[in-house]
C-alpha cells in the first residue's frame, strides 16, 4: 500500500501516532545493504513498548551493526486492527513499514503473561503461521526473550527459539550464526535450530520431548538431537564494558514514560519472596558512577529530553548514590533537567538523599510495604520494619511531603485476616502520624493511598511452590480490607482480580498451555491487560476445550519434588536454594541481604557482581 | 501529529540546538513557547509561526536560526526567525491547499458545482459543546480549483479567535453529498493572512 493512503488511514484512528514512525532517533537504512533484517515486537501498545529500556537498549546495539537492520513493531490498538484487516494491510515495521513476514527473524519480549494472546494476533496479522511446526522455512525465525521467558512453555508451541537471561550477547551470537548459515547455503529450519541450541542461552522448545503422568504432571523432559540438558541463561558479567544507548528515539506523541532512562544496575540484593525479578536478575552488578554520569550526559545531549530516571530494581541499595546525584546535579541544573528516582526503599531512605531529591523536583513519594503486619513481612522476606515506615514517612512529613503511596499485595503465602487488616492500621498510623509531627505543612491535610494488588506465584521464586488464592478467596478479603478502612484521608485501589487469575495460571503453566492460548486468541481474546478488552469467562472455556483447568496450574501447592516447567533451564539460583527459602518462610524467618550475608543461592557462580564485592 | 506533540517536538529542538531560550520562572521550569494558530491533526503545512523568547537579549538572532535549522529533523524547515510583527490575535485568514486521491469520489464538476451553490449549510460545534448552523458558502473568501495530474483546490478561510472555519467541514459536506464519505483527501495549509489580506509573520 502506498505511504500516502496508509497515512490517511492512520487517521481514520485514535492516535495516529502510534503507526506513524519517523520519530527523531528511529533508524532507517538501505535494505538492500543490509544481511539481517530484526523485527523486534513488542506485543502491547506503542504507548507501553515505547517505555521499555530493554527495547531501547537492544535496537541500539543491533542497529550499531550495519549488517543488521534492527526495527519496531507494537500490538496495533482494535482499532487499527480492523482497518488492517479490512484493508488486508499485513503487519509492517514502524521504520520501513515493510510487511516482517520478509524480516529474517521476528522477535518478541515477553514481559507480561496476558500479552501472549497479542503475540498469536501479531504473527496472525503478519500472515505468519502461528505454530512453529507449520513454518516450514527458514525464515522468518521466531524468536522470544525477557523476563517471561524463564517459563517459555505456555508459548513453546509457537516460538522457534528463545533467549535466557539477558540478550545483548546470546542475540548477536545466534543472529552470527545465521549470517553464517545462510552464506554456506544453508536452507533447513531443522538443521538451523538444532546448531543453534549449542549455543548458551539458547533454549529451542522442539528439541525437547515432555512426558506427562495421569494427573498431567511432568514426568519428564527429554532432550533431543543433542539439545542440551539444562540450559543455561546469560548474563552481562561487567556493566560498564556493556552496551548502553548513546540515543534513544523520542516519540512525537505521549508514551508512558516519555523521558531519558539510565540503568544503574540489575539485579537486587534484597531476596524478597515473592520478587521474580529478585532472583532472575542475579547477582547484582553495578555500574561505576562514572560511566553512569557519562552515559547519562551523553543521553540527554542526543536527545533533547528534560526529564531522567535512574532505573534499577532498588535504587537507593546502588552503592554510590549520594555522590552519583552530586555529580549528576551538577549538569543536570545547568540544563534544567528533572531527575527522577523510583524504586527507593523505605528503610535506607535518608534525609540527605531527600535533601538530594528536593533539590531535584518535588513528586509523589511510594513506598512498598508489601504487607500489613511484621509477621507477614518476614514470611516474604521485604526486612524492613514499621519503625522503617514511619521513620521514612516522618522524614517525608517533615520534608513538606503531604501525600505518600504505600504498595500492598494480598493473597500472600499464610496470609490469615489479621494481615489484610494490618494493611488498614498501618495506614491510620501513617495518617496519626502525619499530625504529630514537627515542621508538617501547616493547614495542610494528609492523604495516604493504598494500592492493593493480588500477588501471583512466579517461577524461580521461593514462592513457585505455593498455591495461589481462588478468586473468590481475593473478593473476600478485598472486601475485608474494604471495611476496615474508616477514613476517608485513606484512598484504596485496586488491581483487578480476574487478571491475577489467569496471569497465575499462565505463569506457571507447561506446554499444555499453548493450545488454550491458541484457543483463546480463536475465540476473539487479545489486549487482555487491557480492562475493556479482558475476557475471563472465554478464557474458562478455552481451559475446558482443552481439558484443563486454572487450578491445576495455579491453585494448588505444588510438591518440591515435582518437576516444574521450567526446571531444565538454570537462571542461577538453584532449586534448593528456592526450596530453603520456602521452608523458611513458612515459619517467617527471614534471610539477610546479598551484602549483608551471602545467602548461598548459586549466582556466584558467575564469578562477578555483588557476590565479590568484599574480595 | 497533534498540536500538542507538536509543541513537545519544538521544545525538545529548542534545547537540542542549545540556543539560550527562556524559562518560566516558576517551581517547575519550562520553556514556553506558543503557536500563533495551532493546526489540526493530520494537516501539513508550509507555513507556521511560533514565538520563544531567548534568554539574552543579546544573542546573535542569525546564529540562533542556524542552531536551530541544524537540529531539525526532515519534515521540519525553519523558514526564518526574527522578531515577531504582529500579534497573533491578528490573523484572520488561513490558506489551505486540498487534494484528492484519484479514487476519493471527487471531480471537478461536481466540485464547481458543489462551490457555486448559494448556501452550504453544515452543523459545526461551538465552543460551549452545542452544535450551530454555519452557512459555509459566505465564509469561503476565495478559491482555485485545479486539475492536472491530481485534483487540487486552493481555499481562503476564515482562521482565528473571531471565526474559524475549518476546511475539513467543507470538504467532509461534498464529498457526504457525493456519496463518497471514505474518500482520500490530504490537506496543507499555505499561509496565514491579516484582514487585509497582508500575510501574517
Amino acid at each position: 500500500m502506498d505511504n500516502k493512503r496508509l497515512e490517511q488511514l492512520f487517521l481514520t484512528v485514535q492516535k495516529p501516532g502510534r503507526y506513524s514512525g519517523g520519530e527523531m532517533g528511529s533508524v532507517i537504512k538501505d535494505k538492500s545493504k543490509v544481511d539481517v533484517r530484526f523485527a523486534f515486537c513488542f506485543p502491547d501498545t506503542y504507548e507501553i513498548g515505547m517505555s521499555h529500556l530493554g527495547m531501547k537498549i537492544l535496537y541500539g546495539l543491533f542497529n550499531e551493526r550495519e549488517d543488521i537492520w534492527c526495527e519496531r513493531v507494537f500490538a496495533p490498538w482494535m482499532d487499527f486492527e480492523e482497518v488492517m484487516r479490512r484493508e488486508d494491510i499485513p503487519l509492517f515495521a514502524l521504520e520501513s513499514r515493510d510487511p516482517i513476514s520478509e524480516f529474517d527473524f521476528i522477535g518478541f519480549t515477553l514481559q507480561y503473561e496476558l500479552s501472549y494472546t497479542n503475540i498469536l494476533n501479531m504473527l496472525d496479522l503478519a500472515k505468519i503461521p502461528l505454530r512453529s511446526a507449520d513454518r516450514k522455512d527458514l525464515t522468518p525465525l521466531v524468536v522470544a526473550g525477557g523476563p517471561c521467558a524463564c517459563n517459555p512453555e505456555p508459548l513453546a508451541d509457537f516460538v522457534d527459539i528463545f533467549f535466557l537471561g539477558e540478550g545483548e550477547e546470546v542475540d548477536l551470537e545466534v543472529i552470527d550464526l545465521y549470517k553464517e548459515y545462510k552464506a554456506k547455503g544453508g536452507t533447513d529450519k531443522q538443521e538451523f535450530l538444532k546448531l543453534a541450541s549449542k549455543i548458551e542461552g539458547v533454549y529451542v522448545p522442539s528439541l525437547y520431548d515432555v512426558e506427562y503422568d495421569f494427573e498431567g504432571k511432568i514426568i519428564s523432559y527429554t532432550p533431543k538431537e543433542g539439545a542440551p540438558e539444562i540450559v543455561h541463561k546469560r548474563i552481562m558479567r561487567d556493566m560498564d564494558k556493556s552496551y548502553y544507548p548513546k540515543n534513544f528515539v523520542v516519540p512525537f506523541t505521549e508514551i508512558v514514560h516519555d523521558r531519558a532512562v539510565m540503568e544503574i544496575f540489575r539485579g537486587c540484593i534484597r531476596g524478597c519472596r515473592f520478587c521474580q525479578a529478585g532472583f532472575i536478575y542475579r547477582p547484582v552488578r553495578e555500574k561505576s558512577a562514572d560511566v553512569i554520569n557519562s552515559q547519562a550526559k551523553a543521553l540527554c545531549d542526543s536527545t533533547g529530553y528534560d526529564e531522567m530516571s535512574l532505573s534499577s530494581l532498588s535504587t537507593s541499595d546502588y552503592t554510590e548514590i549520594e555522590p552519583l546525584l552530586s555529580r549528576m546535579i551538577e549538569w543536570t541544573d545547568e540544563d534544567k533537567i528533572s531527575l527522577s528516582l523510583p524504586s527507593l526503599r523505605i528503610d535506607n531512605f535518608s534525609p540527605e538523599l531527600l535533601e538530594k531529591m528536593k533539590m531535584i523536583r518535588k513528586s509523589g513519594l511510594t513506598f512498598a510495604p508489601e504487607a500489613g503486619t511484621q509477621r507477614l513481612r518476614d514470611v516474604i522476606n521485604k526486612n524492613i520494619t514499621e519503625k522503617d515506615i514511619m521513620k521514612s514517612c516522618a522524614v517525608a512529613f517533615a520534608g513538606g511531603y503531604t501525600a505518600v503511596k504505600l504498595y500492598f499485595m494480598i493473597g500472600l503465602p499464610t496470609e490469615t485476616d489479621e494481615d489484610i487488616i494490618g494493611i488498614a492500621k498501618l495506614g491510620q498510623k501513617i495518617v496519626d502520624l502525619y499530625y504529630n509531627v514537627d515542621g508538617r505543612p501547616k493547614g495542610k491535610g494528609v492523604n495516604v493511598s493504598i494500592s492493593v494488588s493480588t500477588f501471583v506465584p512466579k517461577p524461580f521464586t521461593p514462592f513457585q511452590f505455593c498455591e495461589q488464592i481462588s478468586k473468590d478467596e481475593m473478593r473476600r478479603r478485598q472486601q475485608l480490607l474494604r471495611d476496615s478502612i474508616t477514613t476517608k484521608k485513606i484512598s484504596l485501589s485496586w488491581h483487578d482480580s480476574d487478571t491475577s487469575a489467569l496471569e497465575g495460571a499462565l505463569a506457571r503453566g507447561d506446554r499444555r498451555v499453548g493450545e488454550v492460548i491458541e484457543t483463546a486468541f480463536k475465540m476473539g481474546a487479545k489486549m487482555d491487560g487491557w480492562g475493556e478488552a479482558f475476557n475471563f469467562d472465554l478464557w474458562l472455556e478455552a481451559f475446558s476445550k482443552s481439558g484443563l483447568s486454572t487450578e491445576f496450574y495455579a491453585n494448588r501447592e505444588r510438591d518440591v519434588n515435582e518437576i516444574n516447567p521450567w526446571d531444565h533451564l538454570d537462571y542461577g539460583v538453584t532449586k534448593a536454594f528456592l526450596i530453603k527459602e520456602y521452608s523458611l518462610a513458612k515459619c517467617a524467618s527471614t534471610t539477610p541481604n546479598c551484602r549483608e550475608k551471602c545467602a548461598g543461592c548459586g549466582a556466584n557462580k558467575y564469578g562477578k557482581g555483588v557476590c565479590f564485592e568484599k574480595c | 501529529m497533534s498540536h500538542l506533540d507538536m509543541n513537545r517536538v519544538m521544545i525538545r529542538l529548542l534545547r537540542l540546538s542549545k540556543v539560550p531560550i527562556w524559562y518560566t520562572e516558576g517551581y517547575n521550569r519550562h520553556p514556553y513557547i506558543t503557536f500563533a494558530l495551532p493546526l489540526s491533526l493530520g494537516f501539513s503545512s508550509e507555513y507556521e509561526v511560533m514565538d520563544f523568547r531567548l534568554d539574552n537579549d543579546d544573542f546573535d538572532i542569525k546564529l540562533a536560526e542556524k542552531m536551530i535549522a541544524d537540529v531539525c529533523p526532515e519534515g521540519i524547515e525553519i523558514i526564518a526567525l526574527r522578531e515577531p510583527v504582529f500579534k497573533s490575535g491578528k490573523i484572520a485568514f488561513a490558506d489551505f491547499e486540498i487534494t484528492f486521491f484519484a479514487d476519493s469520489g471527487a471531480t471537478k464538476e461536481s466540485l464547481d458545482k458543489f462551490l457555486a451553490l448559494p448556501e452550504i449549510i453544515v452543523s459545526k460545534k461551538t465552543k460551549k459543546g452545542g452544535l450551530k448552523e454555519v452557512d459555509l458558502a459566505e465564509k469561503i473568501k476565495s478559491f482555485d480549483i485545479t486539475e492536472a495530474e491530481e485534483l487540487k483546490l486552493t481555499l481562503r478561510l476564515p482562521a482565528g479567535g473571531e471565526d474559524n472555519i475549518n476546511p475539513k467541514i467543507l470538504i467532509d459536506k461534498y464529498l457526504a453529498d457525493l456519496d463518497c464519505n471514505n474518500g482520500f483527501y490530504t490537506v496543507v495549509r499555505t499561509g496565514l493572512f491579516l484582514a487585509d489580506g497582508t500575510k501574517f509573520e
